[in-house]
């Protein structure tokens, strides 16, 4: 797998003082984020040295700008790191939920890096913070179709282009929660009599709150011209009381206890989803390690956030031939995707 | 409609003059592995005695010794609650297991014993068990020189809950209290409080205001 990011971090503190926010409560929920750094672009100064709101066409090229640079690194990071090359690529499939364009990032990423025109692809576009499992889920099943030809999943998010800056506490806790990055992982599925290293996709399981599907919304705010994201305050409490729901099913007749999963990549939604989750589940502070250490470095980097995590656990090289593991991402549905692999 | 373990469900007799062991790994797994799967209450019984005599250590390696760490640290986080009874002289993996427990109780005359391993106290997660729990008062003679340590030393120091005669009737009282308890809501308890000592305020908030929006929605489903 890969990942890439764009631009510079920049802490909360800086954040705060770049956008000049005074407010005592905006601020204290940038300061209690969990959150250190975020890569982040944001607007360039005007003459008075402020940061106006980009207009929406602005937001969206910026997105198209951001998504397929980031993307396109992650995507080399990512072949690199599987010792292949972008003339292996037979399925790209490109995540965003963070701008819209059409021809969609796959054709652009596939014209920009010079991968074979033949190249199967598909792009999926606006599920948000969960689309990462939904599209794993996609490619596992192109990759069963197609034994040991090379699949990605490539999740792209430039939140820097869904940010709406009006001073709201609305957009306070979505404006000091996401950061910009992207993610990819390379799907193979064995042909006979050559199995491969590195964990093997056993199961999925999905969950939609439909009493909630108004809790996570990127839609269009008349009165400021663009799209703008939404949380309901109770999401994390909605997630954490249905995420047992959702680790029953996926262990269902598979044998396996919730004692038995030795690692788990929770989507680094933020700090409250995050306890709410550790807390439902029965996680320790050591489970989601990397979970944390993304959101802190990072922030919440939507569909890609659980692949970072993913890099970090593998870089640790504590996996063991075996282990079990869950990864969980939640996102607008309100919806818990969850997937079960074994090393 | 959960099913509460009495005291006679689930019982696990740690013999701590043994060294960790596959078939000790084996007995604890699965015990834990019935806890989860036939109880949602109630309590697992551990009986703990017996110290390690010289030698204990020539059979282990570090891989066996992680299992056995692995598997006490299970058992400390399973969801029900948890009792040892300790008797006599209890160090090497009875003291393990009685520092993972959530009541301890001592039969009077008890005595914790971190044992000497090779040339020194043996440095598993007991030693950081007792350093976390006791606060380290009094304890480092124990934890440094294998000094044992007397029951009513290590309830002073909140190691031990209740020293008594009579074992039987004080654990007959944690399994009543415990059948009313459903264990995966003692195991979040449990966790909240493990945490706690490790986090500010501030960080451990959001966590228990986890924790009671669970308890609401538990209430209003019932």
């Amino acid at each position: 797998m890969g990942t890439a990011t764009t631009g510079t971090p920049i802490s909360q503190t800086e954040l705060l003082d770049v956008l000049g926010i005074d407010d005592p409560k905006v601020r204290s929920v940038y300061l209690n984020s969990a959150i250190a750094a975020r890569h982040l672009t944001l607007p360039e100064p005007d003459a008075d040295g402020r940061r106006r709101p980009e207009p929406q066409g602005e937001l969206l090229a910026k997105h198209e700008r951001l998504a397929i640079e980031m993307g396109g690194q992650a995507l080399q990071n990512c072949l690199k790191d599987v010792g292949a090359s972008l003339s292996d690529l037979r399925h790209l499939c490109c995540v965003t939920s963070t701008g819209f364009l059409t021809p969609g990032l796959s054709a652009r990423i596939i014209k920009d890096l010079g991968i074979d025109p033949h190249c199967s692809r598909a792009d999926i576009v606006g599920m948000g913070c969960n689309a990462g499992l939904n599209a794993l889920n996609v490619v596992a099943g192109w990759s069963a179709a197609h034994p040991g030809e090379l699949g990605v999943v490539l999740c792209t998010e430039a939140c820097s282009a869904a940010y709406a800056l009006d001073g709201s506490m609305r957009t306070a806790v979505v404006n000091s929660l996401f950061g910009d990055g992207a993610a990819a992982v390379a799907l193979i599925s064995d042909g006979a009599g050559e199995p491969r290293p590195g964990p093997r996709i056993l199961k999925f399981a999905s969950f939609l709150i439909t009493e909630a599907i108004e809790a996570m919304r990127y839609d269009w705010d008349s009165d400021l011209g663009r799209f703008s994201f939404f949380l309901d305050p109770q999401i994390p409490y909605v997630v954490g009381a249905n995420a047992e729901t959702v680790i029953d099913r996926l262990l269902a007749g598979t044998g396996l206890r919730r004692s038995d999963i030795a690692h788990w990549l929770v989507h680094s939604g933020g700090k409250k989803v995050i306890d709410a989750v550790v807390v439902n589940l029965g996680l320790s502070r050591h489970d989601v390690r990397h979970t944390v250490g993304v959101l802190r470095d990072h922030g919440n980097l939507s569909s890609g956030s659980f692949l970072f995590s993913y890099e970090r656990l593998a870089e640790e090289g504590v996996t063991e031939p075996g282990d079990y593991g869950v990864l969980m991402t939640m996102g607008p549905g309100s919806t818990i995707e969850m997937a079960l692999v074994q090393w | 409609m959960v099913t509460a373990a009495g005291v006679d469900d689930l019982v696990l007799r740690v013999d701590g003059s043994r060294p960790p062991s596959a078939a000790e790994v084996e007995a604890v797994q699965r015990l834990c592995d019935r806890a989860e799967d036939d109880f949602g209450a109630g309590v697992l019984v551990v009986y703990a005695s017996g110290a390690p005599l010289p030698g204990w250590t020539r059979t282990l390696d570090v891989g066996l010794v992680t299992k056995w760490e692995r598997t006490v640290r299970r058992l400390e986080r399973l969801g029900l609650t948890t009792v040892a009874v300790a008797a006599g002289d209890c160090g090497g993996i009875a003291l393990d297991v009685l520092l993972a427990a959530d009541v301890r109780i001592a039969a009077a005359g008890a005595r914790l014993v971190v044992p000497v391993g090779g040339d020194a106290t043996w440095p598993g997660m007991a030693l950081y068990r007792l350093a976390r729990q006791g606060g380290a008062r009094g304890l480092r003679r124990a934890a440094l020189l294998g000094t044992p340590i007397e029951a009513e030393a290590a309830a002073s120091a909140g190691l031990i809950d209740v020293v008594t005669e009579e074992p039987g009737g004080a654990l007959a009282e944690v399994a009543a209290a415990a059948a009313a308890m459903p264990g995966s809501e003692v195991a979040i308890r449990r966790q909240l409080m493990l945490e706690a000592g490790q986090q500010s305020f501030d960080e451990a908030l959001g966590a228990h205001l986890a924790a009671c929006d669970r308890t609401l929605r538990r209430a209003a489903a019932s």
